[in-house]
C-alpha cells in the first residue's frame, strides 16, 4: 500500500463557527503502488482540497495519512518539503511554470533543494523526458514563447524530474484544448506506465477519467 | 541552473517592479547615509576649525585677571627643549571705523611677538610695529576696511590690581589707539585664532606684545602663553611650575634701609591668602596691613569707655585728621584696642595717651558698594617722627595715590571730600606721602580690613634673618600655578574632543528625516509586497516542489538583496547630491543653525559603507518581513492568491489593544487638564501617538467589518467599500502613511515657538525684563547706585540686575561643540526672584522660590546652580543633580551641582551662581559684564538710548531679551523647519506610494473594471467608485493625523507662547488634502480613459 488515508476530515473557517463549512467528512483512501486514480465529482465537492491534503501542501484537521506505511501527517514542514521533492510530483491546471526561467531550467527547478541540479544523471534524465515528450527544441525557451500544451508538457517532465512515486494531478487538462488534452492524457498513462509511479488526478474529463484504473466520486465528503 | 541564477533571471525578469524597490532603497539610503555624511561633515568641520583657531597650539597656559612675566614662556623653552612657548596678552575690546559708523564691540585684541609664529605658522605677525595692527577677516569686512586704513581700537584696560579691589581708581577701564592695518589675514593665517570652544569666527585683532604692554602701562607682561608641545598637559603643567617665580605672583622685593629691613609687597595690593600664609612662615616675618583711612579722629567720652569696639553713641567727636594711612604692628608691641599715634597726629588731634582715637574707614563690598565703618582704640602712645616710625615705604603702591602730587589730585577709586583736605594735609603729603599717622595692631588690622582680595599689603624681614635664594626656593616649594589661578589646558586635545562629542547631526537629520525614512522604508515594504502578490504563485510552486520554507525565503531574500544593493549603491550617488543640497541650505537660509562658513563635505568611505549597510539591513528587514507575513500563508492559498481570516485570538487581542490605546490617552488627557498644575507637553505628545495607533487599529477595524457587513443589496459605494475591505493591508498602508505625515508636519508645526508672546511677562523667558545687556569692559559700579547715575548722567527709571562673569565657552545652542565648562555667571539671588519658570527642578531643594536656594551650601560643599535647561540637557549633555567641576582662582576645584533647569531663557549658554559663592570663588572677578535692564516698556526706546550712549565706550551691546530669545530659538525653529521641509518630502513619497497603490490596484482590476464597462457603467460613474474608495482612505488617513497632532499638541494651542493656531493646521491638512485628491482623481481619471474595454475583455 503507498498511501492510505485514514478518517481524514477537513472544512473551511472556524470550527464551531456559524462559518465553517465541513469539505471532507471522516474520508478513507487506500491506494497501492502503480494504480492510477481518477477523482470525479461536482465543483466544490473538495476534490482539490484532498489532493492538498495528500499533497501535504495542506493539513487535515482530524484523521492520519500514510504513505508507504509511515504516517506522514506528524511530520514538520522541513519534512514535508524534502517528503514533497523526494516523493511527490504535482500538475496543476495552470502549468505554473517560472516566467523568468527556460523550459529546461523549470523542469531543473526541482533539483534545487537538494543541490542536485548539476548531476549528470539528473540532467540527463531531464534531456531523456524532454526528449520524450516532444519539446527538445523548445528546451531553451521561456514559457512565454510556449504554447499552452508545451507549457504544461513542460510540468509533466518538471513533476517527474526527481522520479516520485506519487504523481499529482488537479485538472491537468482544465486548461487545454480537445487535442492538447488528449495528448496530455496518454502521455501521462505511458509516463507513469514506464516509470511505475502511481497516478492520482483530479478532473472533469471524462477520457482522463475514463482511462484510470479506479473512478472514485467525491460526494458529501466521502469518496463513493 | 544554480540558485544564483534563478535569483538574477528573476531579477532581470520582474526589472521594472524591481527598479520600483530599488527606488524606495535609494531614497532611504540616499536620506540615511545623507544624514551619517552630513554629521561627519559637520564634525570635520568643527574639527577643522579647531585646527583653524589653535593653529600649532597644543596647550594653553592661561590665567585670569592677572599677569606674568612675558619670560616665563623662554624659561619654559629653555627648561624643556620639546616645548615651544609663545606669550600672548589677550584683552577684550571694541574697533571703531569711519568715525563711529562701524562699531565692532567684544573684539579680541592680541598682543603678539615673533614667537607666535610657531603657533601660526606664518612670519607676518613679527614684523608688527608700533600702532600697526593686523585684523581678521570677518572684522575688516564688518568695519568695511582694507589693508592702509586707520581704525580706532579701545581695548579694556588690564590692571595688575584686581580693578575693584579697594582704592584702586575705576576712572580708566579702557585705552584706545588710533592703528593702521597692516594686514589682513583668513583663517589659514590665523585669522580665526580663538581660545574659546566654538565654530563662530571671533573677530581678531594682533599688536605688538610690547606695544599691547606700554597701552596698559606694563612692562613685559602677558596673561597666556601658548604652547606647542608633544608633552602631556602634566608635563607642561610641571615645566610652567618649574618657571614660577615670585614675580608672576605679583611680589616684589625691596630694602627697607631706614629699618634694615627686607619687604616684599604685591602688585594686587592685598597678597593672597595662600601667598602670605607662604611668607609669614619664613624666618622673622612681619606681616603688614597699611589701610587709607577716611580720618582719625579723637573723641571725647561722656558716657562710655573706649573699648575697642564701635563707637557709642555717647560719645563726642572734637577733631579730625582726613585721609590717612594707618598700619600695623605686632601683637608684641600693640594690643587689639590699642593705638600708636606719630607724633604729628597726635599734635593734630591734641590728644595724649590715654584719649580714645575713633578710625573712620571704608569697607568696600561687591560693585565698589562703600560701607562706612568705625572702631575706637585707646591711645596708648605717641611716637616722634623720626625715620623708624615715619616710614614713607609702608604706604602700598595704589597708583592714583602713590603717584598723585597733591592730595587734591588723588584718584582713590573711593569719593574724597576735598574741602576737608586742610593746608596742613597738603603739607604733610609733600613732607612724607602716605607715610602712616598711625599704627594699630596687626590683628586689629586683620579683623576690620580683611578682604576677599587678601590680607598684608607686605610681609617684611630683618636683613640678616632673610635669604633670597631661600625665599624662591620656599616660594618654589610652596605655590604652584593653581593657587595663583593659572591652569595648563591641552586646549587642542579638548578641542577636538568637543569637535568630536558636538551637536550630532547624523543623529538630529535622521531625526528630522525620519518620515522621509519611514515612508521610504514603507513604500520598499510596500512595493516589494506587491511584487510577492503578483509572484505568489511562484512561493506556492516552490513550496509545491518541496523547497523548504527557508529556502524559498532565501531565494527572495537574495533577490530582495540584489534589488536592494542597486538601490543602495543608486541611494549612496544620491547621498552626495542630498548632502550638497543639504549643506548648500545649511550655509545659507539654515546659517542660524552652523553659525560659521567652513562647514565642508566630507565623504567617508566608512560611512558610506555603514550607511549601506544599515540601510540595506533595514531595507532587507522590510523585505523579510513581507516574505515572512507571507509564507505563513498556506501553500495552497498562495498557489490559488487567496487568504485566510485571523484567528478569533488574535482578533480578540487586537480589539484589546485597540481599546487600551484609545482609553489611555483619552484618561492621560483628562489627567492633565483637571489635575496637573503645569502641562506636560510630552504627556500629550504620548497621549497623541497612542492615539494615532488606536485609530489606525479602529480604522482596520471599520474595514474588516465593511466586508462582514452583508446587506443583500448592491450600491457604488458599497462597491468602494468592499474594495478597501478586499485589500486590508493596502488601504492600512495608505492610511497610516497619510495619518502619520499629517500627525508629524501639523504636530510640529504647532511645536514652531512665538516668542515675542507674553515677553513682558515675569515668567516667560525674559524674566520680564526689557533688555539683555553685555560689555565689553566691565562696569565696576552699581548701575542702581543714584549718585552714581548722577555722576553717568543717567536718568531714565530703570533697574538693573548686574552679573559678575567668569569667562567660558558659550553652551548656548549656537555652539556645536560639546562644551565642558560654561561661562558662569554670579548674581544676587534675590534680584531674580519671581522671574523666569523652570523646567526641572533638584527633589533636594525646598525652597519655594528657586533663585534663592543660589544662597544655600548643599551638604556635600557643591554650589548650587541654575542653567537653562535646553543648555543643561543638549550644551552640557547633563541632568538635573549632575555636576560641572571649575577650578577657581584660587587653584581649588570647585563643583558646581545643577539644581534647576529653567524653560527657555535669556541665559542659554550660562550657568548661574549666587554673588556669595561667585566673589568666595572668584574674588579678583572685576565688575559686571552681563546685565539685565528691568523698567516701563513705555519708556523701553528712551532707556536703551540712554544705556546705549552712557555705555557706549564699555563695548555696551544690547539687545531686547525678547530679540534675544528669538536669536535662540531662530536654532530651535530652524530644526522644526528642517523637518517640515523634510517632512513635506515624505509627504510627497506617501502620495507617490499612494499613486503606486492606485495604479496597482486599478492594474489588478482592469478585468473588473472591464466587465462594469461591458455591462453598461459609465465611466464617470467608474471614475467615482475609484475616487470614492481612495479619497474614503486618504480622509481617514488625514483626520486621523488631524485629530491626533492636536492632541498631541494641545499645550501649544492652550499657550499662548506659540502661534499654534487652528487656522494654520487647517490650511496644511487642507493642502495635504488637496494634494491627495489630485493624485487621486488624476491617476483614475487617466487609468480610465487608457483601458480599452477589449483589452480587459480579453485577458479575462
Amino acid at each position: 500500500m503507498l498511501l492510505h488515508l485514514q478518517n481524514v476530515t477537513k472544512g473551511y473557517g472556524q470550527p464551531g463557527t456559524h462559518s465553517y463549512r465541513p469539505v471532507l467528512n471522516d474520508l478513507n483512501l487506500e491506494v497501492r503502488k502503480g494504480e492510477k486514480i481518477a477523482i470525479v465529482g461536482p465543483s466544490g465537492t473538495g476534490k482539490t482540497t484532498l489532493l492538498n491534503l495528500v499533497g501535504t501542501l495542506d493539513q487535515p484537521e482530524q484523521g492520519k495519512i500514510f504513505f508507504d506505511g509511515k504516517d506522514i501527517t506528524g511530520y514538520s514542514k522541513t519534512e514535508l518539503a524534502a517528503f514533497r521533492n523526494q516523493h511527490l510530483g504535482f500538475i496543476f491546471q495552470s502549468h505554473h511554470l517560472m516566467p523568468q526561467l527556460t523550459l529546461k531550467e523549470n523542469v531543473l527547478l526541482p533539483l534545487l533543494p537538494q543541490g542536485k541540479q548539476n548531476s549528470k544523471n539528473e540532467t540527463e534524465w531531464a534531456d531523456y523526458l524532454i526528449q520524450k515528450v516532444g519539446i527538445w527544441e523548445q528546451r531553451n525557451q521561456k514559457p512565454s514563447q510556449l504554447s499552452g500544451g508545451e507549457c504544461q508538457r513542460t510540468a509533466v517532465v518538471r513533476a517527474l524530474i526527481n522520479k516520485p512515486q506519487l504523481l499529482l494531478a488537479d485538472e491537468p487538462t482544465g486548461a487545454l484544448d480537445e487535442g492538447n488534452a488528449d495528448a496530455l492524457t496518454e502521455l501521462l498513462l505511458k509516463l507513469s506506465e514506464e516509470e511505475g509511479v502511481t497516478l492520482i488526478t483530479v478532473t472533469h474529463a471524462v477520457t482522463l477519467a475514463g482511462s484510470m484504473d479506479r473512478k472514485l466520486t467525491l460526494k458529501n465528503g466521502k469518496l463513493v | 541552473m544554480t540558485k544564483f541564477t534563478y535569483i538574477l533571471k528573476s531579477f532581470f525578469h520582474y526589472l521594472k517592479a524591481n527598479l520600483l524597490v530599488a527606488l524606495g532603497v535609494a531614497i532611504s539610503t540616499m536620506v540615511l547615509t545623507g544624514s551619517l555624511i552630513i554629521g561627519d561633515s559637520v564634525r570635520h568641520s568643527l574639527e577643522q576649525a579647531t585646527y583653524y583657531r589653535l593653529g600649532e597650539m597644543t596647550h594653553l597656559v592661561a590665567v585670569t585677571e592677572r599677569y606674568f612675566r612675558q619670560e616665563m614662556a623662554a624659561e619654559m623653552e629653555a627648561g624643556n627643549p620639546e616645548i615651544h612657548a609663545a606669550p600672548v596678552l589677550l584683552l577684550e575690546g571694541v574697533a571703531v571705523a569711519d568715525g563711529g559708523q562701524y562699531r565692532v564691540n567684544r573684539v579680541q585684541v592680541v598682543g603678539v611677538d615673533n614667537r607666535f609664529e610657531t603657533i601660526a605658522g606664518s612670519s607676518i605677525y613679527s614684523e608688527l610695529k608700533g600702532n600697526e595692527i593686523i585684523i581678521s577677516r570677518n572684522l575688516a569686512e564688518r568695519l568695511n576696511a582694507t589693508e592702509g586704513d586707520n581704525i580706532l581700537v579701545r581695548v579694556k584696560k588690564a590692571s595688575l590690581i584686581p580693578l575693584n579691589a579697594p582704592f584702586v581708581s575705576d576712572e580708566e577701564t579702557s585705552v584706545s589707539l588710533r592703528a593702521e592695518i597692516k594686514k589682513i589675514v583668513d583663517k589659514e593665517e590665523m585669522g580665526r585664532f580663538s581660545i574659546k570652544t566654538s565654530q563662530t569666527a571671533p573677530y581678531n585683532i594682533f599688536i605688538a606684545l610690547e606695544r599691547m604692554n606700554q597701552l596698559m602701562e606694563f612692562e613685559g607682561k602677558a596673561n597666556h602663553i601658548l604652547v606647542n608641545s608633544n608633552l602631556s598637559a602634566k608635563e607642561v603643567q610641571q615645566s610652567v611650575s618649574n618657571s614660577l617665580t615670585p614675580a608672576d605672583a605679583g611680589l616684589k622685593l625691596k630694602h627697607i634701609d631706614a629699618s634694615s629691613e627686607v619687604e616684599i609687597a604685591t602688585e594686587r595690593v592685598f597678597m593672597e591668602p595662600k601667598v602670605a600664609q607662604v611668607l609669614e612662615q619664613m624666618p622673622g616675618a612681619t606681616p603688614m596691613i597699611t589701610y587709607f583711612v577716611n580720618g582719625i579722629a579723637v573723641q571725647e567720652e561722656i558716657t562710655g569707655k573706649a573699648n575697642g569696639e564701635d563707637g557709642d553713641n555717647g560719645e563726642e567727636e572734637l577733631r579730625e585728621i582726613p585721609y590717612s594711612f594707618v598700619s600695623s604692628l605686632s601683637e608684641k608691641q600693640l594690643a587689639d584696642n590699642e593705638i600708636i599715634l606719630t607724633q604729628w597726629a597726635a599734635s593734630d588731634l591734641e590728644v595724649r595717651p590715654g584719649d580714645s582715637i575713633k578710625i573712620k574707614y571704608l569697607e568696600i563690598g561687591p560693585l565698589r558698594q562703600l560701607i562706612e565703618r568705625e572702631a575706637v582704640f585707646m591711645l596708648t602712645e605717641i611716637v616722634p617722627m623720626t625715620s623708624v616710625w615715619v616710614d614713607s615705604t609702608r604706604m602700598p603702591w595704589l597708583p592714583g595715590l602713590s603717584d598723585a602730587g597733591h592730595c587734591r589730585e588723588w584718584d582713590a577709586g573711593v569719593p574724597i571730600n576735598l574741602d576737608a583736605i586742610r593746608d596742613k594735609d597738603e603739607a604733610y603729603w609733600d613732607e612724607w606721602k602716605g607715610t602712616p599717622k598711625a599704627f594699630i595692631s596687626l590683628n586689629k588690622a586683620k579683623e576690620i580690613w580683611e578682604n576677599r582680595f587678601g590680607v598684608y599689603t607686605a610681609v617684611r624681614y630683618p636683613v640678616e634673618a632673610f635669604n633670597e635664594q631661600e625665599y624662591q626656593k620656599v616660594f618654589s616649594q610652596n605655590i604652584r600655578p593653581a593657587d595663583l589661578g593659572m591652569a595648563v589646558e591641552p586646549i587642542r586635545e579638548q578641542g577636538i574632543t568637543a569637535a568630536r562629542n558636538g551637536t550630532d547631526f547624523s543623529g538630529l537629520f535622521i531625526g528630522l528625516s525620519f518620515f522621509l525614512l519611514a515612508a521610504a522604508i514603507i513604500l520598499t515594504a510596500l512595493l516589494f509586497r506587491f511584487n510577492l502578490e503578483t509572484r505568489s504563485a511562484e512561493v506556492g510552486i516552490l513550496s509545491a516542489l518541496g523547497f523548504r520554507e527557508k529556502q524559498v525565503r532565501g531565494i527572495f531574500l537574495w533577490e530582495g538583496f540584489v534589488v536592494a544593493l542597486v538601490g543602495g549603491i543608486l541611494g549612496l550617488v544620491l547621498s552626495v547630491f542630498y548632502t550638497s543640497a543639504v549643506f548648500q541650505i545649511l550655509n545659507t537660509l539654515w546659517f542660524d543653525i552652523v553659525r560659521t562658513n567652513v562647514l565642508l563635505i566630507n565623504i567617508n568611505p566608512a560611512t558610506l559603507i555603514m550607511g549601506l549597510v544599515i540601510s540595506l539591513s533595514i531595507s532587507l528587514g522590510a523585505i523579510y518581513f513581507s516574505i515572512y507575513r507571507y509564507q505563513k500563508r498556506k501553500t495552497a492559498e498562495l498557489q490559488k492568491r487567496t487568504g485566510t481570516e485571523l484567528k478569533k485570538s488574535k482578533r480578540i487581542a487586537l480589539d484589546i489593544l485597540m481599546w487600551g490605546l484609545l482609553i489611555a490617552p483619552v484618561f492621560l488627557l483628562l489627567m492633565q487638564l483637571m489635575s496637573a498644575s503645569e502641562l506636560n507637553p510630552m504627556l500629550f505628545f504620548l497621549s497623541g501617538g497612542l492615539l494615532l495607533s488606536g485609530l489606525l487599529l479602529a480604522i482596520r477595524k471599520m474595514l474588516v467589518g465593511m466586508e462582514a457587513n452583508k446587506t443583500g443589496k448592491v450600491r457604488l459605494h458599497r462597491l468602494s467599500q468592499l474594495n478597501l475591505s478586499r485589500n486590508l493591508g493596502r488601504s492600512i498602508t495608505v492610511i497610516v502613511l497619510f495619518a502619520l505625515g499629517t500627525f508629524l508636519v501639523i504636530s510640529t508645526g504647532s511645536y514652531k515657538l512665538d516668542l515675542f508672546a507674553n515677553s513682558e511677562n515675569k515668567s516667560s523667558g525674559t524674566g520680564g525684563f526689557l533688555y539683555f545687556a553685555e560689555t565689553t569692559m566691565p562696569v565696576l559700579f552699581n548701575i542702581n547706585d543714584s549718585t552714581r547715575r548722577m555722576d553717568e548722567g543717567i536718568f531714565e527709571d530703570f533697574n538693573a540686575v548686574q552679573f559678575r562673569q567668569v569667562e567660558g565657552d558659550d553652551a548656548s545652542c549656537l555652539n556645536l561643540n560639546r562644551i565642558e565648562q560654561p561661562a558662569v555667571l554670579g548674581v544676587d539671588p534675590e534680584a531674580l526672584s519671581g522671574r523666569f519658570s523652570f523646567a526641572t527642578q533638584s527633589k533636594e531643594i525646598n525652597e519655594e522660590d528657586l533663585w534663592l536656594a543660589l544662597n544655600d551650601t548643599l551638604n556635600d560643599g557643591s554650589i548650587p546652580a541654575i542653567a537653562d535647561q535646553t543648555v543643561i540637557q543638549w550644551g552640557l549633555g547633563k541632568k538635573i543633580g549632575d555636576e560641572l567641576l571649575y577650578q577657581n582662582e584660587k587653584g581649588d576645584t570647585i563643583r558646581l551641582r545643577l539644581i534647576a533647569g529653567t524653560t527657555p531663557s535669556v541665559f542659554q549658554g550660562y550657568i548661574i551662581i549666587s554673588n556669595r559663592h561667585f566673589l568666595d570663588n572668584y574674588p579678583s572677578s572685576s565688575g559686571s559684564g552681563v546685565f539685565l535692564i528691568d523698567g516701563g516698556p513705555e519708556n523701553s526706546e528712551q532707556i536703551g538710548e540712554e544705556l546705549n550712549s552712557v555705555f557706549r565706550d564699555y563695548g555696551w551691546e544690547m539687545e531686547s531679551t525678547a530679540k534675544r530669545l528669538v536669536e535662540f530659538y531662530s536654532v530651535t525653529n530652524t530644526y522644526l523647519s528642517i523637518f517640515l521641509a523634510l517632512g513635506a518630502l515624505g509627504m510627497l513619497l506617501g502620495t507617490i506610494g499612494l499613486a503606486i497603490i492606485l495604479a496597482r490596484t486599478i492594474l489588478e482590476r482592469r478585468h473588473e473594471i472591464a466587465l462594469m464597462q461591458a455591462i453598461g457603467f459609465r465611466n464617470r460613474q467608474l471614475f467615482q467608485l475609484l475616487v470614492n474608495e481612495y479619497l474614503l482612505l486618504l480622509a481617514a488617513g488625514v483626520l486621523t493625523g488631524f485629530i491626533t497632532a492636536v492632541v498631541a499638541t494641545l499645550p501649544s494651542f492652550i499657550s499662548s507662547n506659540t502661534d499654534a493656531s487652528l487656522g494654520t493646521v487647517a490650511i496644511i491638512t487642507g493642502l495635504i488634502l488637496i494634494n491627495g485628491t489630485i493624485w487621486i482623481a488624476g491617476l483614475s481619471w487617466f487609468s480610465l480613459r487608457r483601458k480599452k474595454l477589449i483589452t480587459g475583455l480579453r485577458v479575462e
